[in-house]
């Protein structure tokens, strides 16, 4: 039977799949000398140690020119991830709680419009989560990437990774990927304090990208 | 990520306007009319102020700082300085909403002027203290008490609003001619409190005040 045109196209999307989905990021290269459990304190330290709360404010750079500024409060304790905008006048604009893994999902507490659109508040609760929380376990590998950067690795499920750079003192950069693809780098800038970097950059590339500049204000 | 909201344009000049309404003086406490007549007598106006925010979570309260100025009829300047550096100015009616990027003033461009500006014919009733004028807020003089001194409260009439804002309470300042300090009230989570201090009035104030930093 010959086969349609229809069915060759099927074919490759499904190839393409499959292929993303048995892909890997590069391996990183062995680093002599080292003990990985040295290298995954290290790594760790890119994360507060829970229970955590803290203040920043927060300036977001938009598509298409556009800028704005807010004040964040999160906090994590054992009911799980807390995160709430405020206005610069103080008004809550949105509150969300993620709960911890097994013990239910988001839970969107106050979303004034525009924060509550469909896809804002998982958005926003990745975008937390990924700056401020250790993913669960070790990692998953520890090495050298292609740039030559000690990189601790984890691998998620649903095909994600998160990666610690470290610098030449300490955490300098979170990365996180789906499917091979870069979807956030979160640049941890000057000395932490109390495991608070004062200054946490997180751009999410592509075209529907953006930046959020956070500054620290305040931590229990 | 949707950063900005137009609702916070419209909360943070109902702010500025709550604070140059009124002109306390015992005289005019008893009712509307007496407001009115005192706060046409406050031509220029600037203060500094704190802004405190409780939020249930927080053991300590997040506070920032600013400053405030005005002149009759419509100019404005409400800025913070801390933590966040953001800044609304209007001049001659026109808006422009800023933040500080580093070093330098950028446009809030998603602050929905617009919407700033239709605030602002309602801002111009109630510099007049012309609350009772107001389609957005329905007015009520409360006396003072043991616990509280005299103030207004304006109350949302949209339900959509009253959402998001149940109340603003405008405590007036000893000082005629000043609001001593504009609660904001949420349903169920907190108030922010903003405290007026070195409140000087009746001087002049040069137009950059109004104006976009260049």
């Amino acid at each position: 039977m010959k086969p349609s045109i229809v069915g060759a196209g099927a074919g490759a999307v499904l190839l393409l799949v499959l292929t993303a989905s048995c892909a890997h990021l590069p391996a990183l290269a062995p680093i002599p000398g080292t003990t990985r459990a040295a290298v995954a304190s290290q790594c760790k330290r890119a994360f507060p140690t829970q229970p955590w709360r803290a203040t920043h404010t927060i300036v977001a750079t938009l598509p298409f020119g556009a800028n704005g500024a807010l004040l964040g409060v999160t906090a994590v304790s054992p009911e799980g991830l807390r995160a709430i905008l405020l206005s610069p006048e103080g008004i809550r604009l949105f509150e969300g709680l993620q709960k911890h893994a097994g013990s239910g999902g988001l839970t969107i507490l106050r979303a004034v419009s525009p924060f509550d659109r469909s896809d804002f508040a998982p958005s926003l609760m990745a975008d937390v989560g990924h700056a401020f929380l250790q993913p669960a376990g070790e990692p998953s590998e520890i090495g050298k990437d292609v740039a030559g950067a000690t990189v601790c690795r984890w691998t998620l499920p649903s095909h994600e990774a998160t990666e610690v750079v470290l610098g030449a003192s300490g955490p300098s950069q979170i990365r996180t990927f789906r499917n091979l693809r870069l979807t956030r780098q979160i640049e941890l800038l000057d000395s932490p304090k109390d495991g608070f970097f004062p200054h946490v950059r997180l751009t999410v590339p592509g075209a529907g990208g953006y930046t959020l500049d956070m500054q620290l204000v305040d931590h229990e | 990520m949707a950063a900005w909201c137009n609702v916070s344009a419209f909360l943070i000049v109902l702010s500025l306007i709550a604070t140059d309404s009124p002109t306390p003086s015992a005289a005019w406490y008893k009712d509307m009319a007496s407001i009115r007549k005192a706060a046409a007598e406050v031509k220029t106006l600037e203060a500094s102020f704190v802004q405190t925010r409780t939020l249930k979570i927080l053991k300590r309260p997040l506070v920032s700082r600013g400053i405030l100025a005005y002149r009759r009829p419509n100019d404005l300047r409400w800025e913070y300085q801390s933590p966040l550096a953001a800044l609304l100015v209007v001049r001659k009616g026109n808006a422009q909403r800023l933040l500080k990027r580093g070093t330098e003033w950028v446009s809030d461009s998603s602050a929905k002027l617009e919407a700033m500006k239709i605030v602002l014919g309602e801002i111009n009733l109630w510099l007049d203290g012309n609350f009772g004028a107001s389609k957005t807020f329905r007015p009520e003089l409360r006396p003072a008490t043991k616990d509280r001194p005299t103030h207004v409260d304006l109350i949302p009439i949209d339900p959509s609003l009253g959402k998001i804002v149940s109340r603003i309470a405008i405590v007036f300042g000893e000082q005629p001619g000043t609001v001593g300090a504009i609660d904001i009230y949420e349903q169920g989570e907190g108030v922010t409190h903003i405290a007026f201090e070195n409140v000087r009035h009746g001087h002049a104030i040069p137009d950059e005040r109004f104006e976009a930093p260049r």
